[in-house]
């Protein structure tokens, strides 16, 4: 169960998210929705532990993630940001270099990359070069890179914002079968009826 | 031989001419160029009474105040150079620089070259002065590739953060490569020392009609020990860094970050 309780978060102390709550059983899929400035991207990078909770608390089957320590949390609850970052090199570079740090639980496997490149429609070989990947192919690479992990949870902030409506539905029916709880941030009202059990709604920040 | 105070005027010649060459060609430098040389002038003398005043004096607590002095201030132009900086770099940079001048100063004169007594101020000087130099260069370039890298690519950090990694796995690359970058103008200077350029001691050496082989001798430890002090400065600087700009739950810490 990955639980958040009355969570506070900002920056510089002042607060663009106060008192969300949410609990994810396992496999669970949930909407993050709200108005653009409303901190669903601020909500999630708290959640994934990577910045800190101005108040609140955040838990992993009952621990918070100090008690788990800090990689093997975010190693469990993996946030995917928006906009893809590559690290550089081949798309087997950038799939394969989670296995390199000591929080990896399972040695990278080529044929499990394949089938997942292959699910989302990235075509393009393991051993090509990721730079001249397009900002929609970035964006399903940095997404299977995220899932081969095999996380507990996945923070998705907008994971189709760059892709056409066939490819979403592609990429929507791959993390449907993946066992993952998601948490899912999206703009899309159709979207959040096709991809998720219930939704959480962020209102606008006041003052 | 002893260079009169009428042929040293002498010199001001080729600054003159440079002059010239600037309001010949409107380059508006004449002013600069004028205050840059009475700069070096009066800094020069003033270091050279100095000097000899410390020399004759030959107390090891006035040395070890004139190390502590210079390497404050090399340690706050080596901050001050870089575009970026974080709260406690100063103090890191003269804890580094005191630590890598100290040893390799007094490893020098004490091992190396043998000098008695060992805080022999003609010696410690001027070696700790060029130990400083070079490794405030070299940390410099090593800070501001490091504050560059985790403040202009902090998405990538933050992406290796985010997929389970921790703090040290993801510094390890930008910590990589500000060392490498500290270290390249040592390098450089010593792939091609003595081919396309004497370096200023040597040369002061061999102008006062020492032996070209025992100036040699000498540069050779000073290379040595000017690398090794760049590379433990720039290796001890980009720890200070990394200590500072990640925190104890594994997060970068931009808002640590000071831009000019």
């Amino acid at each position: 169960m990955f639980e958040a309780r009355d969570l506070t978060v900002g920056y510089g102390g002042a607060a663009i998210v106060r008192g969300l709550s949410l609990a994810l059983a396992a496999g669970e899929r949930a909407t993050l929705t709200g108005p653009s400035g409303s901190g669903k991207t601020t909500a999630l990078r708290a959640l994934a532990a990577l910045d800190p909770p101005i108040e609140g608390a955040i838990t992993l089957d009952g621990r918070a993630p100090a008690a788990h320590g800090y990689p093997e949390w975010r190693r469990r609850v993996v946030y995917v940001a928006q906009r893809a970052t590559l690290f550089g090199g081949t798309l087997e570079d950038e799939l394969a270099r989670p296995f390199r740090y000591r929080s990896a639980r399972a040695p990278f496997e080529r044929a499990a990359a394949r089938a997942a490149l292959d699910a989302v429609g990235v075509a393009h070989a393991l051993d090509a070069d990721a730079s001249h990947l397009s900002e929609g192919e970035r964006q399903r690479l940095a997404l299977v890179r995220a899932v081969l992990v095999a996380p507990d949870v996945l923070l998705l902030d907008e994971p189709t914002s760059a892709l056409d409506a066939d490819t979403t539905r592609a990429v929507e029916a791959w993390l449907g079968a993946l066992s993952p709880a998601i948490l899912w941030v999206t703009h899309d009202p159709a979207q959040r009826d096709r991809v998720a059990q219930r939704s959480l709604h962020l209102g606008a920040r006041r003052g | 031989m002893v260079i009169e105070a009428w042929r040293l005027s002498l010199s001001a010649g080729f600054v003159l001419a440079a002059g010239a060459v600037s309001l010949g060609l409107r380059l508006g430098l004449e002013k600069t160029l004028a205050v840059a040389s009475l700069r070096t002038v009066v800094q020069l003398l003033a270091v050279g009474y100095v000097l000899s005043w410390i020399f004759a004096l030959d107390s090891p607590w006035l040395v070890a105040l004139l190390a502590a002095l210079m390497i404050a201030a090399a340690s706050r132009a080596a901050v001050q150079r870089s575009a970026r900086r974080f709260a406690g770099a100063t103090t890191g940079a003269f804890a580094t620089l005191a630590i890598t001048g100290v040893a390799t100063t007094l490893g020098a004169t004490t091992v190396v070259i043998g000098v008695e007594p060992w805080w022999k101020a003609q010696y410690v000087v001027p070696l700790l002065g060029m130990v400083l130099g070079n490794g405030l260069t070299g940390m410099s370039l090593c800070l501001d590739e490091i504050t560059r890298s985790l403040d202009e690519g902090r998405a990538r950090v933050e992406t290796e953060l985010a997929l389970g990694a921790s703090k040290w796995e993801a510094a390890r690359d930008p910590l990589r490569e500000a060392v490498r970058r500290g270290m390249i103008p040592m390098i450089n200077t010593m792939m091609v020392v003595g081919i396309v350029s004497l370096p200023g001691m040597m040369t002061g050496q061999i102008l006062e009609g020492a032996d070209p082989l025992l100036a040699v001798r000498y540069q050779i430890v000073i290379m040595f020990m000017l690398a090794g002090a760049t590379a433990f400065g720039c290796m001890l600087l980009a720890l200070v860094a990394y200590a500072r700009l990640f925190d104890e739950a594994h997060r970068l810490r931009p808002d640590r970050l000071i831009t000019r």
